[in-house]
């Protein structure tokens, strides 16, 4: 049984309200929940699926919307990489938190509100990670424009 | 309005702690490049361990929107800036993931051996700045002496000693030179005699010892909490590395053993350091011996560069260098991501595309990164000092985590 099949029934009745997609075909099987219930999901992925590590989130921009990816591992049986996907609009994009759950997702998750802009609700410490707090914008968003000067020094060359 | 060392310190201005603020790095010579640490301390007590990074940041995810996917190699020398070749094969090896290829028998080999030159350079450098930083000077100096050795290997083998840049979608820049393989048997030959050395002048060493046992344990449930990689996760006494969990480039076919630690403290990531320079030693043994033989590029035109000779004579062989070096490698629409067992654990490449030779998107799964953070868990209750001997056993490169 793959996982995705696994995780469906871990979630048993809820499933219906929890998956929006899954995909369970080519090199990059993923299940795409709702942002509501990425909680939710990752906790039964985790007990029931045995996904114990959350070893990265990151984000992509479409034109039309985000998406947050978290890739989880599977460690101790049938070793394995399993994948929830989020899709939010770009002009709010809000995620709750697996910061409680997960401690790597603390920086993992900073790192793509620096970089992409993606608000994690309920996140303990929601700031800038690699840029500086001042930094204006979120540089892997597509319509990104790069500053001309940054506390006088000139950037445009 | 809060200030930069608030936000760090996470607390609101007016409440100010009774315990004093040291802020290490980040130019402090044993963060090793710009870790910057903010130490809270109570007399000479860790109470409060908060790491900054982001000081080498360079945007190369971004960098990597606008490049073709052999134009991005040369930016993986400069991820885990200690083990180039690995990093490499990582990114190459990633990018035939989502274009779908296999690579020759002969190359897999190479990269291989690539990788586990890497693994011994990097855990070199990783046990010889351990040692420094906790007083061990002669350490240090042998270390590097073997490191030297390494460089001059990679140097014969791919025209660098550093930014290596030596592999190509679909196989690696160039066959292995005469002599090359004789002088890596030479080396490891040579090799287990000099662990052997690291070992005496450290595992029972009484200052060494105090220094590092039980010092920061890591447990099981933390470093899963945390996702650690590498050997700080072996150290721990989970098994599992991606070349033998998930095996690539034909690591299934080699014999070797995974090293996991007992405790979880500084001395057991030593220990397992020093186990895998040994298994990685093994490898090397089982590479020469079984070095295949043909080609070491893929045989598909719309892949693999051709032949720089061919190139001069033949006319498809000019029209696919001219497509492939302006247009790129056309990859289908997709995404993938694949993770390599790097030295400093799993670094993993996340792909996606919208056809073309530019990827639409790329991350990078730094091992670094996300190791770094479990600082402020183990260091707190330790002493200042033994905060030098964390950083060490963590073994981390800011190139990496910065990215």
């Amino acid at each position: 049984m793959s996982w995705i099949a696994a995780f469906t029934e871990a979630l048993g009745d809820a499933a219906e309200n929890v998956i929006e997609e899954a995909h369970d075909e080519g090199n990059h099987p993923f299940v795409r929940v709702r942002a509501e219930s990425i909680v939710e999901a990752a906790r039964a992925l985790r007990d029931k699926c045995g996904a114990e590590m959350l070893h990265q989130i990151s984000g992509v921009d479409y034109a039309e919307h985000m998406e947050v990816i978290y890739h989880f591992t599977r460690v101790t049986r049938d070793p394995g990489f399993l994948c929830l996907k989020v899709s939010v609009p770009r002009d709010n994009p809000v995620v709750p938190t697996l910061a409680h759950e997960w401690r790597a997702a603390n920086w993992t998750e900073r790192e793509t509100w620096d970089l992409l802009g993606i608000r994690f609700d309920g996140h303990p410490h929601h700031y800038r990670i690699l840029l500086a707090e001042d930094w204006v914008g979120h540089p892997l968003r597509k319509d990104y424009e790069p500053p001309t000067e940054y506390h006088g020094i000139d950037c445009t060359q | 309005m809060s200030t930069r060392v608030d936000i760090v310190l996470d607390r609101p201005d007016e409440q100010a702690s009774e315990h004093q603020v040291l802020n290490m790095g980040p130019q402090h010579p044993s963060t090793h490049g710009v870790l910057r640490l903010v130490l809270e301390l109570d007399g000479e007590i860790v109470v409060k361990c908060t790491p900054v990074v982001g000081y080498l940041h360079r945007g190369m995810e971004k960098l990597a929107e606008s490049m073709t996917f052999h134009m991005f190699c040369p930016y993986t020398d400069r991820l885990d800036y200690l083990a180039p070749l690995a990093n490499n094969v990582a990114l190459s090896t990633a990018q035939e993931h989502l274009i779908g290829i296999e690579i020759p028998p002969r190359a897999q080999a190479i990269r291989v051996m690539c990788t586990e030159m890497s693994r011994i350079s990097a855990h070199l450098l990783g046990l010889g700045a351990f040692a420094m930083d906790l007083g061990a000077m002669t350490v240090f100096l042998w270390c590097f002496r073997e490191r030297e050795k390494i460089y001059d290997l990679i140097e014969h083998l791919s025209g660098a000693r550093f930014t290596t840049s030596f592999t190509r979608v679909g196989g690696v820049a160039n066959d292995i030179p005469d002599g090359f393989l004789s002088e890596l048997k030479a080396f490891i030959d040579q090799f287990p005699e000099q662990v052997a050395s690291f070992e005496k002048m450290l595992s029972r060493n009484r200052i060494w010892v105090d220094r590092t046992k039980d010092i920061a344990v890591i447990t099981r449930e933390d470093a899963m909490s945390y996702a650690l990689s590498g050997p700080n996760l072996r150290a721990t006494g989970i098994e599992w590395d991606l070349r033998v969990n998930r095996p690539y480039l034909g690591y299934e076919n080699y014999d070797f053993d995974i090293p996991v630690g007992t405790v979880g403290d500084c001395y057991d990531r030593y220990l397992c350091r020093i186990e895998e320079l040994k298994e990685s030693t093994k490898i090397l043994q089982q590479v020469i011996q079984k070095m295949p033989a043909g080609p070491v590029n893929a045989l598909d035109s719309k892949i693999s560069l051709p032949e720089k000779s061919s190139v001069l004579k033949g006319m498809d062989e000019l029209i696919h260098q001219f497509i492939l070096v302006t247009e790129g490698q056309d990859a289908p629409v997709g995404e993938s991501y694949f993770a390599a067992e790097n030295p400093k654990g799993e670094l993993g490449f996340y792909f996606r595309s919208r056809g073309g030779g530019y990827p639409d998107r790329m991350f990078i799964r730094a091992p670094s990164f996300v190791n770094l953070q479990i600082l402020e868990k183990i260091a707190p209750g330790n002493y200042i000092s033994d905060v030098v001997a964390i950083l060490g056993s963590i073994d981390f490169v800011m190139g990496e985590c910065d990215r």
